[in-house]
């Protein structure tokens, strides 16, 4: 899968381009307008992480110019103008997902591998792990034929692991990733606790609780 | 407190008393003095043409013994006597009270003794006449100068308020002025125009005082959003970096728990800056895109969502939520201020707790049971709570605030039987912040 990567703090784009080669995608980096718009034309991409607060230029324009030249390309807007009514702007202009700075690594991947799947020309949209597939149309998860019933909470929490399959995801990284945009529950690790317990409580039953583990007391892996 | 009027008026009242009240004596000193004077000179001419007139009497023809008795009988205040030469003395002037028997009171009389030659004998003359006591002089003078202090004063009072009212009305008006203005609320202050220097140089000061003080309040509005903004940047370069230092394979226990510590805090502090970003931005009527909010709607997502969230403590919610009329409000808003209230309850309730929300036209209850009340004072100050240890940010309910302050909604706490209660008033809002 091919990602372009446009941000123009060096920094963060070394960093997502890090995180996202360890995922085995192929990123491409332009951390200008001009380098942007270069690259668009060049190449096809999968997904275009897009900054849209580019100091040569405004990044709604390359979204314009891709959605108008390379519609199937998934755009995902990160920004700094973290307001809710930004985010509205951004997917009125065709964008897929938005995603305010700063953000977990975690959280854009899966971001990105919802995008990939929702834009993907296979229609079963469905995530397989060895005996473990997660349709993620109808959020059911089946273990060699027998339905893993979770909760909402428990669901995400799965497909969240799943999607950053090996790498070591924070105790912070779920709590947002599971508050969402309103709640705001970053200082109660608690309910990140309960859920995790459930959830592998769950999968044992399927043998299947192995995967998910903990690191060191301070993160959890889904490990294979 | 005096009143400025009042304070300018009060020298003059004790000046104008106490030359009224030295005018008393000075008025008695001197018409006792004029009258004192003319009837000694009165007497003295009385001596003069007495004396004259015994002496152009031919003594031969009349019996002078017979005319002074005739005189001393029939003249009132005037008495003749024949002396021996002996007893001739100077001429004596003396004032004197005493009874009267003919006034039936007491008099007060001016006298001259003096002693003349008639024909070579010699005679003593007493001349009397009546004149004001001085006790009765005085009274008259000082009911005068009080009718004309009460008159005077009286006038002054008068003249004052309705000059003084005109010449400071001016200055009034600016006083409302000022009362009236809010810093927060974008709108200039219009001062009266006037004619007086000293005014005009007042209102052109606090123009310029205002002026700056609306200018710093934006600067410091628009300097938290653009640092809220800066610092966004730097914090997702360290967030990476941290999610990056915890994907290394050979880290031990200790560094992976100090990125965690790290990353935890991290949270936090964009979390507080991303609150404080909406403040300012609520504050500067960035907000302005009213649609039709369905209260009941947004009550049950935020009630599903936290149901979820807080599924490991149990909460019950008791939900008693009417159809409203749809809210005319930025939905962004309406879901922040639902959810921090509804959070609010759900994080300092013990588990297995009863959360009431209940809604009927448009009136919001949001209920949960706690040990003691609250503060109201501290509730919605910003990091007021920032000293309990679960606290969060201490932004959350400072957020309802300025979200109900923006909408003109009157929110409200009250602890009653062991809850917490919150309401929120949705009819009365104005639509303010809404231009």
């Amino acid at each position: 899968m091919k990602i372009l990567i446009i941000e123009d703090e060096l920094e963060l784009l070394k960093s997502m381009e890090e995180y996202l080669s360890a995922q085995e995608y192929q990123c491409t980096k332009a951390p200008s307008f001009e380098a942007a718009m270069a690259n668009i034309e060049e190449c096809q991409f999968d997904c275009i992480i897009l900054d849209i607060m580019l100091p040569d230029g405004n990044g709604l324009h390359i979204l314009k110019h891709i959605r108008l030249y390379h519609p199937d390309e998934g755009v995902i807007i990160i920004s700094a103008k973290n307001a809710i009514d930004d985010k509205i702007t951004g997917l009125q202009l065709g964008a897929d997902d938005y995603l305010a700075k700063p953000f977990h690594l975690s959280e854009l991947s899966a971001r990105i591998q919802s995008i990939l799947r929702r834009r993907s020309l296979n229609q079963k949209q469905s995530i397989h792990q060895n005996d473990l597939e997660i349709d993620v149309l109808a959020k059911k998860v089946t273990i060699r034929d027998g339905e893993l019933v979770l909760t909402k909470k428990e669901y995400e929490l799965l497909l969240y692991m799943i999607q950053n399959k090996n790498r070591v995801i924070s105790k912070s990284a779920l709590a947002e990733h599971l508050s969402g945009d309103f709640a705001d529950m970053l200082d109660n690790h608690d309910f990140v606790y309960a859920h995790i317990k459930n959830l592998k409580k769950k999968l044992n039953l399927y043998d299947y609780g192995q995967y998910l583990k903990t690191i060191y007391g301070t993160g959890y892996k889904w490990e294979l | 407190m005096k009143k400025l009027l009042d304070r300018s008026l009060n020298p003059l009242i004790i000046y104008s008393l106490v030359v009224l009240a030295g005018s008393i004596p000075a008025y008695y000193l001197i018409i006792d003095y004029t009258w004192t004077n003319e009837l000694d000179k009165h007497h003295s001419a009385i001596k003069t043409k007495i004396t004259n007139r015994l002496n152009g009497l031919d003594a031969s023809q009349v019996d002078m013994a017979e005319n002074i008795r005739m005189l001393n009988h029939l003249e009132p205040g005037f008495h003749l006597k024949r002396v021996a030469e002996a007893e001739i003395a100077p001429d004596r002037r003396y004032s004197e009270i005493r009874f009267d028997d003919f006034m039936q009171d007491r008099e007060q009389f001016r006298g001259l003794v003096t002693f003349i030659t008639i024909h070579g004998q010699s005679y003593r003359l007493t001349i009397e006449t009546n004149m004001e006591e001085v006790d009765e002089t005085i009274g008259i003078i000082a009911a005068v100068a009080i009718f004309f202090l009460v008159l005077l004063l009286g006038g002054f009072i008068y003249l004052n308020r309705r000059t003084s009212l005109k010449l400071w009305n001016p200055f009034y008006q600016t006083i409302d002025q000022l009362q009236r203005f809010q810093l927060n609320n974008q709108a200039q202050i219009d001062f009266p125009p006037t004619q007086i220097k000293e005014f005009d140089t007042l209102q052109k000061s606090l123009q310029a005082l205002i002026d700056r003080n609306i200018k710093s309040f934006q600067l410091q509005k628009r300097f938290t959003e653009n640092a809220s903004h800066e610092l966004q940047t730097p914090l997702a370069i360290i967030k990476s970096k941290l999610d990056l230092l915890l994907q290394q394979k050979e880290l031990t226990a200790t560094q992976a728990q100090l990125i965690t510590s790290a990353t935890e805090s991290l949270n936090r502090v964009a979390k507080i800056n991303k609150n404080l970003l909406l403040l300012a931005k609520i504050e500067n009527h960035q907000f302005q895109n009213p649609v039709p909010v369905d209260l009941e709607e947004e009550i049950h997502a935020a009630v599903e969502r936290f149901e979820e969230l807080y599924e490991y403590k149990h909460p019950e919610f008791l939900l008693a939520v009417e159809p409203a009329a749809p809210l005319m409000a930025d939905p962004t808003l309406v879901q922040i201020l639902l959810n921090n209230l509804i959070q609010n309850a759900c994080k300092y309730s013990p588990p297995k707790s009863v959360i009431g929300l209940q809604l009927n036209n448009n009136d919001l209850f949001i209920k949960n049971p706690g040990q003691a009340p609250l503060i109201e004072k501290e509730l919605y100050s910003r990091f007021g709570q920032a000293t309990r240890p679960d606290s969060g940010n201490g932004l959350g309910l400072a957020i309802a605030h300025e979200i109900c302050r923006y909408y003109g909604w009157p929110i409200t706490y009250a602890y009653t039987q062991g809850s917490h209660v919150f309401h929120i008033d949705f009819t009365s809002g104005d639509t303010a912040g809404l231009e």
